[in-house]
């Protein structure tokens, strides 16, 4: 059990990568695009293009990385005062519908990349064609959906486990 | 009743449908939708209420020819030039300085070609065509200084839609940059483009007026516009209800719909004068240069078509005289 | 069942949801494609996810989000952001609750050229939240002020929302940016009155008033330049319309990193940390918007919002009692779904209603910005409070929420105001004419 949380890590720090890069790709083509602008008038052509396909890429791949560094939201306000096992159950089940609407999104983003691939979509400017970003927003999307179902699985095993109890506690707040 | 009231449609009507535009309601094509939903639900006693989504509060207008062929939306505004390499056909109207005129020889053009040539039919099949329509043309605006020849191109930095024109204004040395509409208006007053490529009634709905000196009354090419239909939802209706919206569509609607947003450019023109925006008229020695400068994008265009079946240069000679009939 | 009954079935399951204990962001965006599945087909509600998503996360204007969030986490890294409380807090020692009015007057001044209450928030968040407790500020006082302050960028121009606005309701811009101006100033200040008396009624919740030798203060300033260049650079560079608010992002973000380096700090694991905390961030920013993106498209489609505004539109009161129920229509919708959603499906009705009392249409326009702060930090779905909760996980969200809890009376008390006295709307767009 404990040995996937291992792959799942090697894994997010691929994620981390994408999205660290991303971000900085992002800043390093926009201050350029500045400078050559005011200094010669001339824009990069095609930046308003390729920072949107990076944003892209750079936030679908940051939810999986924010999951494993327990940074998305959850309201454990009220949960956490139930009696254990109906707090880690109730937990856990969200959990799973968690890890459904991503695998969801997932399914969608094939579906848009067949689509985009049928279609011939591609950017306006420098004709950059969109369906492997499609894919790449599926795959980050299956990748978030895994660790979150591992986080499941961990609130569904706190129920017997003071292992998995302790972890699962130490990500809650209010 | 008042039927532009969603709310008050609520109770009534068997047939509803959400129809989504990235316009505001207030545009010339928001109010002429507007009045044909209300057209089909008079004709229909009721039956029918299409509910209006303006401004992109349902999708995008890069999205919504998807949503409504999956039928997130019912009905949708779908502007071609928001979905690169999708309409290469229907995009021949996007070709600068060859000749499309008005918004009604474009329309004309636009249906001699639908109902011409299989291969532009294909480009809306995924969808129930209602609505198939030209804007009045593209025009240049610039904070610089008037544009009325080609040279006045050089060293500006200019917010083009996509298309051949972005090869146009390239050429004549003019620094392109694509943005969304919305973004223009900050844009330009914090002058980070010093000029633009916008139809005079998309200018006025954006407000630039307010940010704009000088405007060129020359259009160069018109953009295409369609009111398509998700294919489930126009075979749930009954013959006598297709029939109307047939009737209130297609080519004949549609004319009325180019002649609509004729009248339209011409009251924003007005608008934008009399906001201190200075309309700039280009003489016919310089717009034969303008022309001339084209002829090459022009050439190239065939190339840049891939469509089974077709003969790219062949198609566009025969779109060439089209328009030289109606022209006429 | 009707689509009113299927609207509210989804909110009270969406609000069951994220009780017990679901991601928020997961949770808008699960119950936006049920209830979508529900009111039209699988089909439509597969399509838009596959759309909306991908569409909200490639939208250029976004790009402000993540680069004034590294901005933000460099800024920390570097040491600036702890020179500039520094130099707050030994100058202004004797008013009590200082830091906290320092961060409302600074949120102002940033989000005045940000323009998005979310890339203000976070910014502001990552800047001063660190700072604050340091200086023991309760956390409910500090993140109830950068919560409320994150929200006065839209009222002070330039705005995106008031942009949109006069889209939609045919006005013109610069007459709307000049009509922010006083009211944004204005508010601010209420703010300020608003901690004074927090601080007053429980002075625990600040440090007590301390002072300090000049000398102490002048030396203060020192860790300042890096400060004065950041800012200059930013804020100088968007004030003269020399960059636009993405370029500054792009530009501001660029020079907290060199800054860093300058200071001798930028180290691998200060490089690692500042963009880790960027990342995850906007990580969780970017999912509760394309949530809210999604359920809001659910909400359009069972015409609740149109509903609500067009039973206030059949009264036959006076504009006093229509303004009331508008705000709390507003408040309402504000609580469930995203600010901007919220105006588009709203205005185009209630616009008219407006007309009919003779108000005008920038005055209500401003109205229209004042609640949508209210929205960005009314629970349980307040946008601002969970950015800040995802910066501070040690803080519960129900602390964030008292914190806020003041700042809507702020607000409402904003809004009586400018329709006792419309001249503060309306003052500086009548000198432009017109
Ligand atoms: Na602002
Ligand atoms: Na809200």
């Amino acid at each position: 059990m404990f040995k996937l949380g291992k792959i799942i890590n090697r894994i997010t720090v691929i994620m981390s990568l994408i999205s660290y890069g991303g971000v900085l790709a992002i800043m390093v083509l926009n201050v350029a695009d500045v400078l050559l602008l005011k200094t010669l008038s001339r824009p990069i052509t095609g930046a308003y293009e390729i920072t949107e396909v990076l944003l892209l890429c750079t936030v679908m791949a940051s939810f999986a990385y924010a999951q494993s560094k327990k940074a998305h939201i959850n309201v454990t306000l009220f949960i956490k005062h139930f009696p254990r096992i109906i707090k880690f159950m109730a937990y856990g089940l969200m959990g799973l519908l968690s890890t459904l609407t991503a695998v969801a999104v997932g399914y969608a983003a094939i579906l848009q990349a067949l689509s985009a691939i049928s279609r011939g979509a591609q950017t306006n400017v420098l004709m950059i064609p969109l369906y492997p970003f499609y894919y790449i927003e599926a795959l980050t999307m299956f990748v978030f959906a895994l660790i979150l179902l591992y986080d499941t699985v961990i609130a569904f095993a706190a129920i017997g486990s003071r292992k998995c109890e302790k972890i699962v506690i130490s990500t809650w707040t209010g | 009743t008042d039927t532009t009231d969603p709310a008050r449609q609520q109770d009534a009507g068997t047939y509803e449908f959400s129809l989504s535009l990235h316009d505001p309601l207030t545009s010339n094509n928001g109010r002429f939708l507007q009045a044909w939903a209300d057209e089909i639900n008079a004709k229909t006693n009721g039956e029918v209420i299409i509910t209006l989504y303006p401004s992109g509060a349902l999708a995008t207008a890069a999205d919504v020819g998807e949503m409504v062929e999956t039928g997130g939306v019912d009905i949708g505004w779908l502007f071609t030039s928001y979905y690169k390499g999708q309409f290469p056909l229907t995009d021949v109207t996007n070709i600068p300085m060859a000749g499309f005129g008005d918004a009604e020889i474009t329309t004309q053009a636009l249906w001699d070609l639908y109902e011409k040539y299989p291969q532009v039919r294909a480009e809306w099949e995924k969808y129930k065509l209602l609505y198939l329509y030209g804007n009045p043309g593209m025009l240049f605006a610039s904070n610089v200084a008037p544009i009325d020849s080609p040279d006045d191109l050089k060293g500006l930095v200019i917010r083009t839609p996509a298309g051949p024109i972005t090869d146009y204004v390239t050429q004549l040395g003019a620094s392109p940059v694509v943005m969304a509409p919305p973004d223009l208006y900050e844009t330009l007053q914090k002058n980070n483009i010093n000029s633009y490529i916008f139809e005079p009634a998309g200018i006025t709905n954006f407000k630039l007026q307010e940010v704009t000196k000088f405007m060129t009354d020359m259009p160069m090419y018109n953009g295409a516009f369609g009111l398509v239909m998700n294919w489930d939802k126009w075979n749930s209706l009954p013959a006598e209800y297709q029939k109307v919206f047939e009737e209130t569509t297609q080519r004949a609607g549609s004319l009325k719909a180019a002649r609509d947003f004729n009248e339209a450019v011409e009251a924003a023109k007005k608008t934008i004068a009399a906001a201190g925006c200075e309309i700039v008229t280009v003489s016919d020695e310089n717009k034969a240069k303008f022309e001339k400068a084209a002829e090459k994008i022009i050439a190239a265009w065939p190339a840049t078509v891939k469509v089974e079946g077709l003969d790219a240069k062949e198609f566009l000679d025969d779109a060439m005289a089209i328009i030289q009939k109606h022209s006429k | 069942m009707s689509l009113t009954t299927i609207g509210i079935l989804g909110i009270v399951v969406f609000l069951c949801l994220i009780f017990l204990g679901m991601n928020i962001g997961l949770a808008l965006l699960l119950v936006g494609f049920l209830g979508y599945a529900a009111v039209v087909n699988p089909t439509a509600a597969i399509g838009v996810l596959r759309k909306v998503p991908a569409t909200q996360a490639s939208t250029y204007t976004f790009i402000v989000i993540p680069l004034f969030i590294m901005m933000g986490n460099f800024a920390f890294q570097s040491g600036l952001s702890a020179a500039l409380y520094n130099a707050g807090h030994k100058w202004l020692s004797r008013f009590p609750g200082n830091l906290a009015c320092g961060t409302i007057a600074a949120s102002a001044g940033f989000g005045a050229i940000c323009g998005s209450c979310a890339a203000t928030c976070a910014t502001m968040g990552t800047i001063a939240l660190p700072e604050m407790r340091k200086y023991k500020y309760a956390d409910r006082l500090s993140t109830g002020s950068i919560a409320m302050g994150g929200t006065l960028g839209i009222l002070i121009p330039p705005s995106t929302p008031m942009i949109i606005y006069c889209i939609m309701a045919e006005e013109s811009i610069g007459k709307m940016f000049a009509a922010g101006f006083l009211p944004g100033i204005m508010l601010a200040i209420l703010c300020i009155i608003t901690i004074a008396i927090l601080v007053k009624l429980k002075p625990e919740i600040a440090p007590p008033p301390t002072s300090y030798s000049w000398r102490e203060r002048f030396s203060s300033l020192k860790g300042l330049i890096g400060v004065v260049v950041l800012f200059g650079v930013v804020l100088g560079g968007m004030f003269t319309g020399f960059f636009s608010v993405n370029q500054s992002a792009a530009v501001g973000a660029f020079l907290a990193i060199l800054l860093t380096a300058v200071h001798k700090r930028l180290t691998w694991t200060s490089f690692k940390n500042a963009m880790q905390g960027t990342v995850t961030t906007f990580a969780m920013t970017f999912l509760i918007l394309i949530g809210a993106s999604v359920f809001a498209n659910f909400l359009a489609i069972t015409k609740i919002p149109y509903l609500l505004a067009e039973s206030i539109a059949d009264l036959d009161v006076s504009f006093g009692v229509v303004l009331i129920l508008m705000t709390v229509v507003y408040i309402f919708l504000g609580m469930i779904m995203d600010e901007l959603p919220m105006i588009l499906l709203t205005v185009p009705i209630f616009l008219p209603i407006v007309h009919s009392y003779g108000v005008d249409t920038i005055w209500f326009g401003i109205y229209i910005i004042l609640v949508m702060e209210l929205g960005a930090i009314a629970p349980p779905v307040g946008l601002n409070c969970f950015i800040i909760q995802g910066i501070a996980k040690d803080i519960p969200l129900s602390t964030i929420y008292r914190g806020a809890l003041p700042f809507v009376f702020t607000i409402l008390v904003g809004i009586l105001i400018i329709y006792l006295f419309p001249q503060t709307v309306m003052f500086l767009p009548n000198q432009i004419g017109g």
